[in-house]
């Protein structure tokens, strides 16, 4: 049992770890534990899942803000906000905002996760074919609005994100689309270099050419209220149901929240700027929360990441169902290590900014390297080296060459939910329209 | 001296591991039952000495080109629902008992009821149902067979995999499904299984050839299995020796396949080809 509350104590460190590591999710972290998890018991696998999990949505937006990092899409609206951080010298206040962000976001999903446990609900119904057509649909004409680009670009971004998706070996049709007879596009384009390429490192290297590390001036120990509560409760309740959304609700929700708040908070002034930040980093936590309650009420796994937990507590002959008290173990991990990373990542501010400040470019080239390491490590899993890191110099050529302008989201969203579209609808089609 | 010697030869004889780790490709992506049924034996294998590599390509049609001209000792797992086109690149044909290791999963598929129907009312033809299936050409080959069969006109609807019909079932969008996973939902209490549509008898559940003696594919199931190329002949039967104890006496591994009712265990490797070639007939 030691050992287990070791697990549990490690946890918050190990998301921390893997938000900070581009590619590096919560996927990978229990694939490479799943042996060592076999053995642990059912409950503490899932509240060393939850834990991770709420530590890791933290600290992606401290390399977002710190450094110009982007390891998962969640942390676009940090980036996008960075230039204006920058700016005004304030990167202690919009790493304690999204420190507060955090807290609130998760403790309104905990409180929603509690209460729908507690009345029995079920969110089966939001599993429907013609419910997620819905969702769908919505997501694709959100798309289409995306930021102030032409509709026509963004449909064309759409559509480009829908095709990349495409490539490879269709096991509905059981024939190959647009592989040219070549093996290694059978297996289909690789999402993660395609994105880290084509939209993580350009804007990325853009920050880095615009945007000068934080100054000395600022640095100081004290703890600050966040910028605005409302702006955090709004991205609460929009993360919280987004959440809810299966499939779809964890991939869009920072963005779709951070151009919501856009609507109150538009011009570019810090306090705007930071609003919008708040709204996306609690949209972000709550709807990793909320998203944990179909698999605590039902035992059906949304995430890659989920799955494996479900097959190690099948292993151990475990349903979540059946694991009394479940939710308020995992209301409890997500709660503590939430705060935990919170602390780490706030308490420790200062040195943080001075270390920042002092070793930028060292720390900026050092997790570049990282990241490239990443693809390559990914794709040696898969006995894929060379074709990964081809997919990713070539998207990052093409990211490169865009117009700066061009705000190639829509794409790397679409590209995330490719698999998803392309079976919904057909069966929305056989469900109603065959 | 003579200790040491002896020792070193006791080591020898005894110690199974490989110098360097074996090459497993899993044909597949990284999760899924099947994985985790595989990745139990290769544990339950290493605890005695072996050593792998894992790599998950998710790329049938590289791990078939690589395993075909590995030059090094190679594990590949591989079954008989993933390239079921016989004109593909990457099909593979039947596994002969020289290059099986050993089967690590069947998957028998159960037609289950999720609304009140009866297996009668299945049959009815006059009553039109919705009855859900993963994507896998092979499962809606089947369905259209029984359909034919029974003269039945179901309607059927594709999922992408055994998950997403476990989110079909609890939404309560289709009448009935076809499923790996049947007897658990039944023990959830979530279904009540009409059909098993192989020859393993699992529960009580009946056998579609028992209700329909005349029903053309008489054995549907989806086998998961392990393809060995490049060990010497004195290492390969050391491997097959460790894979039968493992698969026989590894606590894991039985366990998992209890709890799934999954009957892997009880198969003898001279019954494994035949029947992977069996169910290779089913291949549309």
């Amino acid at each position: 049992m030691m050992a287990e509350w070791l697990l549990l104590a490690a946890a918050p460190l190990i998301g921390i770890v893997i938000g900070l590591m581009p590619g590096l999710g919560a996927l990978f972290v229990m694939l490479m534990l799943y042996p060592m998890l076999l053995h642990v018991t059912p409950w503490v696998v899932v509240v060393f899942y939850s834990m991770i999990i709420a530590a890791r949505d933290f600290s992606g937006s401290v390399a977002a803000l710190g450094f110009g990092m982007m390891g998962e899409v969640s942390a676009g609206p940090a980036l996008r906000e960075r230039a204006i951080i920058q700016r005004h010298n304030s990167t202690r206040q919009a790493l304690m905002d999204t420190m507060w962000a955090s807290q609130v976001g998760v403790v309104v999903s905990t409180v929603l996760m509690l209460a729908a446990v507690a009345a029995g609900a079920t969110t089966a119904g939001l599993f429907r074919s013609d419910v997620q057509t819905v969702f769908m649909l919505g997501t694709v004409m959100f798309l289409l609005a995306w930021a102030d680009q032409a509709w026509w670009k963004n449909a064309m971004l759409v559509a480009a994100g829908y095709l990349i998706g495409m490539v490879g070996y269709n096991m509905r049709t059981s024939t190959d689309f647009l592989t040219f007879g070549n093996t290694y596009l059978v297996g289909g384009i690789p999402v993660l270099p395609v994105i880290l390429g084509l939209y993580a490192v350009p804007t990325m290297l853009r920050i880095a050419n615009s945007t000068a590390p934080t100054t000395a001036a600022e640095i100081t120990q004290q703890w600050t209220m966040p910028t605005s509560w409302p702006s955090m409760l709004r991205g609460s309740a929009i993360g919280a149901v987004c959440g809810l959304i299966p499939y779809v609700g964890c991939v869009i929700t920072s963005n779709l929240a951070h151009w919501a708040e856009q609507w109150k908070n538009s011009n570019s002034s810090l306090d705007h700027s930071l609003k919008r930040l708040s709204a996306a980093e609690a949209a972000n936590n709550a709807a990793h929360v909320t998203s944990l309650i179909p698999f605590i009420i039902m035992g059906l796994a949304i995430q890659p990441s989920e799955l494996v937990l479900l097959e190690v507590l099948h292993t151990q002959g475990v349903r979540p169902q059946d694991l009394a008290g479940l939710v308020f173990m995992i209301a409890a991990g997500v709660a503590v290590s939430a705060a935990f990373a919170g602390w780490m990542c706030s308490s420790v501010v200062s040195s943080l900014l001075t270390w920042f400040k002092k070793y930028y470019w060292t720390i900026v080239v050092t997790l570049s390297v990282l990241l490239l390491a990443n693809v390559a490590w990914l794709g040696w899993t898969s006995d894929q080296t060379v074709y990964y890191l081809a997919v990713f110099a070539i998207s990052l050529a093409v990211g490169l060459l865009l117009p700066r302008q061009l705000d190639v989201l829509p794409l790397v969203l679409v590209l995330l939910l490719q698999n998803q579209l392309d079976i919904v609808l057909p069966r929305f089609y056989q469900f109603y329209l065959s | 001296m003579r200790l040491i010697l002896s020792f070193f030869c006791w080591l020898a004889v005894t110690t199974a591991a490989w110098a360097d780790p074996i090459t497993v490709h899993i044909a597949y992506s990284k999760t899924g039952n099947a994985q985790a049924t595989m990745r139990l034996i290769l544990d339950g294998l290493e605890q005695r000495g072996w050593r792998f590599d894992e790599r998950a390509t998710a790329n049938p049609q590289l791990s078939n080109e690589t395993f075909n001209s590995a030059s090094q000792p190679m594990l590949m797992l591989w079954g008989t629902d993933l390239v079921p086109n016989r004109a593909h690149p990457a099909y593979r044909p039947v596994p002969t008992a020289a290059d099986l290791l050993t089967v690590t999963y069947v998957v028998p598929r159960y037609i289950c009821a999720v609304s009140n129907i009866s297996a009668e009312d299945y049959a009815n033809r006059n009553r039109v149902l919705t009855v859900a299936t993963t994507v896998v050409p092979a499962d809606e080959q089947y369905l259209t067979t029984l359909n034919q069969h029974l003269g039945t006109r179901h309607k059927i609807i594709k999922y992408t995999n055994s998950r997403e019909l476990e989110a079909a079932v609890a939404a309560r969008e289709i009448d009935v499904v076809m499923t790996s996973v049947g007897l658990r939902l039944e023990q959830q209490g979530q279904v009540r299984c009409l059909y098993n549509t192989s020859q393993f008898r699992v529960g009580s559940t009946p056998l579609v050839t028992d209700q329909h003696p005349h029903m053309p594919t008489r054995n549907f199931a989806a086998i998961t299995y392990l393809l060995v190329r490049g060990l010497d002949t004195a290492t390969l039967t050391r491997l097959r020796q460790d894979t039968l104890a493992v698969q026989r006496d590894y606590a894991p591994y039985t366990i998992y396949l209890e709890r799934n009712r999954n009957p892997a265990t009880p198969l003898m490797p001279d019954r494994q080809v035949q029947l992977i070639k069996e169910l290779y007939n089913n291949i549309p």
